[in-house]
């Protein structure tokens, strides 16, 4: 998949070069398996969600939901699909209409995909705000007299309201504390197991990633470097992009302070990528090739994919 | 090392804040210390008072802030009632701060070599030139990269990693004895998280300088301060040594804590997670400001509660009491 974002400039909005926001990403979730997304600001994780959820035009490249395709349907073909997959968002309040009670907020995905009376559509709502672990009095509330947990737990109550297949994830407890981000973490990993969900999850941070995910896709500047089981890319990554983000990780382990392996630079500009493998300039294992040759993500054995020419 | 005076002695301290909802307690009865070269992490989730008792660290309480009791003394001076002259010599100059947000930190308008060389002529007294001559010396120390360009950019032309590095650099100029730091790293993306605590960490060291750290995560702790302070809604349950606490939590609350952070997969062990919502901070707390959530909880405990010592390590709870 590909997703390029056009820079305009002047008064004809000329087209003058792209963003390559998401540039050949492939991966696949398996029914009831969650698959992560992890990689650092501007990476372009957030970019492959918003494409799927067709937010986004696709440059090149499909998307393929239960064996149909979706990248071109227009909108009024999508609604199937919009019943299947939702979302959940890293600002709980921001993703929550402030004028409506909760109630209310729960309510409109069922009244807009299901055609059910109005009894029915109240017993589910209280279902599901039961489902979600909150007590029925916050239905009359507003969103704004929430907490940040309870917010994203009205926000999870929406998303599965009208059983989706596919719950997309994005950064859903990077503004919570620790504790309530347990709280979130414990409550989607019961509910994807009673309601047969399968998520995709992005995510900065990886202890979030290991914790939640069977695979992870490690993406920088747009292509995915490494894919494989989370225990894998956490015990033995092999792309070194994957090695200082794996070290550089604030785990609670004590030996994971010796380890730290010292970062070159920072993230150079999506606009510009360098040529070659993208990590290169930042690279500490750099050789002549890859300051020209772009590596392809190859298998090492064992559903282990790097894009490294140190390994083939 | 923990023989000498300590730099900085915290006692009793209280602070509240007044709002339109009400009286917020937000640093309840806080006894610290910190050493000369120390370097002591603060640990608490939002709303823990943990920034509030930095900003009364640093001498920048907001005017709506009272300080209800307790002192706070920096060299045989007691700084929350000193006369503001000198508060104006320590603060900024002996004791300096480093922000979450290294873009609001520096005026749009300025560059930053501007900025660096007024801390470094306000504070210092020097003129321009010794001033541009000391801050090409400090943005070495925080090894910062293209120092020509960088001194040339205004804020917004460098990316947050530069930023924060320049923001540690304006704190290092007056060679403060003190530096606090209010989740320096929150805003960074990992690796460059990274770059900045080792740098942190190799620069109290090597300066000598003590360091005050205020996070949200362990990890953080970890990697920087040899010890730490957990805060729970304003008050501090336990401090000590900061593996030790990672190794063995003693206070109900930072097990809690430590029990909510993901080290694996959930297929190996599921994180726990305390139920109940952080106190409101308007109530006022006789015993244990986390009695009602705790699982261990005695009848005393809401009631009262005292600071127990284990060897160097020191916690707020009834069950070590004997």
């Amino acid at each position: 998949m590909k997703v390029y974002f056009p820079i305009r400039r002047g008064i004809f909005g000329r087209v003058v070069g792209y963003v390559k926001a998401v540039d050949g990403v492939s991966f696949t979730v398996e029914r009831g398996q969650i698959h992560a997304l992890v990689g650092e600001s501007g990476c372009g994780k957030s970019t492959v969600l918003r494409a799927i959820l067709r937010l986004v035009d696709v440059y090149s490249g499909k998307i393929v939901f239960d064996n149909v395709d979706i990248t071109s349907r227009r909108e009024s073909d999508l609604k199937w699909y919009r019943r299947r997959v939702q979302a959940v968002f890293q600002n709980p309040q921001g993703s929550l209409n402030p004028r409506m009670r909760v109630l209310d907020i729960i309510a409109e995905p069922l009244k807009l995909h299901l055609k059910i009376p109005r009894e029915e559509v109240l017993n589910r709502v209280h279902e599901l705000i039961r489902l979600v672990g909150l007590p029925e009095s916050i239905l009359d509330q507003s969103p704004q007299s929430l907490s940040g947990g309870q917010a994203q737990r009205v926000a999870i109550a929406r998303a599965i309201s009208i059983k989706p297949d596919l719950l997309l994830l994005d950064e859903p407890t990077s503004a919570l504390d620790v504790s309530t981000q347990a709280q979130i973490l414990n409550l989607l990993l019961d509910l994807k197991e009673k309601l047969n969900l399968s998520y995709i999850l992005v995510t900065h941070d990886i202890s979030v990633a290991r914790y939640m995910a069977d695979t992870i896709g490690v993406m920088y500047l747009g292509k995915i470097v490494e894919k494989s089981s989370s225990e894998t890319i956490l015990s033995e990554p092999l792309h070194p992009y994957s090695k200082l983000l794996v070290s550089s990780a604030l785990l609670l382990e004590e030996k994971s302070v010796e380890t730290t392996l010292k970062p070159i630079g920072e993230p150079p500009s999506a606009i510009n990528p360098p040529p070659g493998c993208r990590f290169h300039p930042r690279c500490p294992y750099a050789i002549e090739k890859c300051k020209v040759e772009e590596p392809l993500l190859m298998s090492t054995g064992k559903d282990h994919f790097v894009a490294c020419w140190l390994y083939t | 090392m923990s023989v000498n005076k300590p730099l900085l002695s915290v006692r009793d301290l209280s602070i509240d804040y007044y709002t339109l909802s009400g009286i917020i307690h937000a640093v309840r009865k806080v006894d610290l210390e910190l050493c000369s070269g120390e370097s002591l992490c603060i640990v608490g989730e939002s709303g823990s008072g943990k920034s509030t008792l930095g900003v009364a660290l640093s001498l920048t309480l907001p005017p709506n802030a009272a300080v209800k009791s307790g002192s706070i003394v920096y060299s045989d001076i007691d700084l929350l009632r000193a006369r503001r002259d000198l508060i104006d010599k320590i603060k900024g100059k002996e004791i300096t701060m480093i922000f979450q947000d290294p873009l609001a930190t520096f005026s749009p308008l300025h560059t930053i070599g501007e900025h660096l060389e007024d801390v470094a002529i306000s504070k210092l007294s020097v003129s321009r030139r010794e001033a541009s001559s000391l801050v090409i010396d400090v943005l070495k120390k925080v090894r910062m990269p293209d120092i020509d360009r960088v001194l040339r950019s205004y804020p917004h032309e460098l990316s947050g990693g530069m930023l924060q590095r320049a923001a540690i650099g304006a704190a290092l100029l007056t060679r403060p004895k003190i530096i606090v730091a209010d989740e320096p790293t929150s805003m960074l993306d990992a690796t460059i998280q990274a770059q900045i605590l080792s740098l942190l960490r190799e620069i109290v060291r090597s300066e000598g300088t003590s360091l005050v750290l205020i996070t949200h995560n362990l990890g953080v702790a970890l990697r920087v301060c040899e010890k730490t302070a957990i805060m729970y809604a304003g008050v501090i349950v336990e401090d000590g040594s900061t593996l030790d606490i990672i190794k063995e939590p003693l206070h109900p609350y930072t097990k809690s804590l430590l029990a909510a952070i993901p080290r694996g997969s959930h297929r190996v062990s599921r994180i726990v997670h305390t139920p109940g919502e952080p106190l409101d901070p308007r109530l006022e707390v006789l015993g244990c400001p986390f009695a009602s959530r705790c699982p261990s909880a005695r009848d005393k405990c809401p009631e009262s509660v005292n600071y127990v010592k284990i060897g160097d390590r020191r916690v707020y709870c009834n069950l070590y009491s004997g």
